[in-house]
């Protein structure tokens, strides 16, 4: 904690307050989730190596999300190239995609979301796994004008689902990606600009 | 976050060009203070630590764009958190715990429910750390989300008032102030609630 501008009783008393709040100094992040962090920087490292100008701005994000308790290495998006969900290398795409950044994914899950911008509509790109098997779940897209459906898949055990939905909404009108149980839940989300 | 500013700048610099170690540094260091402010967010362990990691992945990519200025790199980073908390409480209400106080439920065994440091203190002192504690959150639970804001940038975002007077589009003075005034205002909640 900083003390640049309150007394020491004022700093005794903040001090309190955060280790209140669940503030722990010791804390350690968990050992896969260390190693995740550094996979992805000798990723991106060897992307920038591999990549006629590296210094050139990129718009990639990615996420770990449930990778730790699914026993994975790093989920990670790209723009167009180099999709992984573990050791399993998901071939690079003939055309430009647009990585989304999904939320919400239940623990567990690894997830993974493109997006192809077509003259004739939005075709998303879903590589999943460890969902509860022997469920159909529903793929929509949020758009300006309501919800439309791009299609539906069924979960199965220990295998990576590679999915592909296609809708007519233009890319322009698309403003997220929801994936949906049989109940009807959001199980996870892409919100897209 | 105690690297001095010389060694902070040589990371960052090493973490520009993706380097692992610098990037593992980083994560480590801001790790305590992303995750109890996450947590505090967020319904679950496993929910806090995604958003961290989220945050480092975002970070990752965007360190090319990071200037030294007013925020240093403790307060861009947690820039980053704030969005990516935000973006996962709006899009999963679910994962929303909207009582503060409720977030920190001890353990019977220990004082750890979520980044709860596990004292080494006798049992008695620690039962009274565990009440103080829960005094503490209820208190903190009274004040308004503008000062509870304020207070967290201070105690669990570890951030210098400048760092906060950054975030918050205010006047480092007028932080100061604010976060003196909410300050005594958890104290007088705190001992209402200790009577």
């Amino acid at each position: 904690m900083t003390g640049d501008d309150l007394n020491t009783n004022d700093n005794d008393d903040l001090a309190e307050v955060g280790r209140a709040l669940g503030y722990d100094e010791e804390r350690q992040p968990p050992s896969d989730r260390v190693e995740a962090v550094r996979n992805a920087a000798r990723q991106l490292r060897d992307e920038r190596s591999a990549l006629p100008h590296p210094t050139a701005p990129r718009r990639r994000r990615s996420l770990f999300a449930g990778a730790a308790a699914a026993g994975l290495g790093l989920v990670a998006g790209a723009v167009g190239r180099d999709l992984f969900v573990g050791n399993n290398p998901t071939p690079a795409p003939a055309v430009a995609t647009e990585a989304l950044t999904l939320t919400g994914v239940p623990a567990g899950v690894s997830a993974v979301a493109r997006l192809i911008n077509h003259t004739w509509g939005t075709e998303v790109l879903l590589d999943v796994r460890d969902l509860p098997p022997g469920q159909a779940y529903r793929v929509d897209l949020q758009t300006t004008t309501g919800v439309v459906g791009a299609g539906s898949f069924l979960s199965v055990a220990d295998v990576l689902m590679v999915c592909r939905f296609n809708a007519a909404p233009l890319r322009a009108d698309v403003r997220a990606v929801v994936v949906r149980d049989p109940s009807d839940r959001q199980v996870m989300r892409a919100d897209l600009a | 976050m105690d690297a001095t500013g010389p060694q902070l700048r040589r990371l960052v610099d090493e973490a520009r060009s993706a380097d692992p170690d610098a990037w593992e540094a980083i994560y480590r260091r801001v790790y305590p203070r992303l995750f109890a402010y996450a947590r505090r967010r967020l319904a679950t362990d496993t929910a806090a630590e995604d958003a961290v990691s989220e945050t480092i992945t975002r970070a990752m990519h965007k360190i090319q764009t990071f200037v030294w200025g007013d925020v240093g790199l403790d307060g861009w980073l947690f820039g980053i958190a704030r969005n990516v908390v935000l973006e996962t409480y709006r899009s999963d209400a679910r994962s929303h715990a909207s009582d503060p106080a409720t977030l920190a439920e001890p353990t019977a065994e220990g004082l750890r429910a979520h980044g709860w440091p596990v004292s080494p203190a006798d049992p008695a002192t620690r039962l009274m750390a565990l009440v103080e504690h829960d005094l503490i959150r209820k208190a903190f639970a009274r004040l308004s989300d503008h000062e509870q804001e304020l207070l967290e940038l201070r105690v669990v975002a570890g951030l210098a008032s400048q760092d906060v007077a950054s975030l918050t589009g205010r006047r480092p003075g007028a932080v100061r102030m604010a976060q003196s005034r909410a300050l005594d205002r958890l104290r007088t909640e705190y001992e209402e609630l200790s009577r």
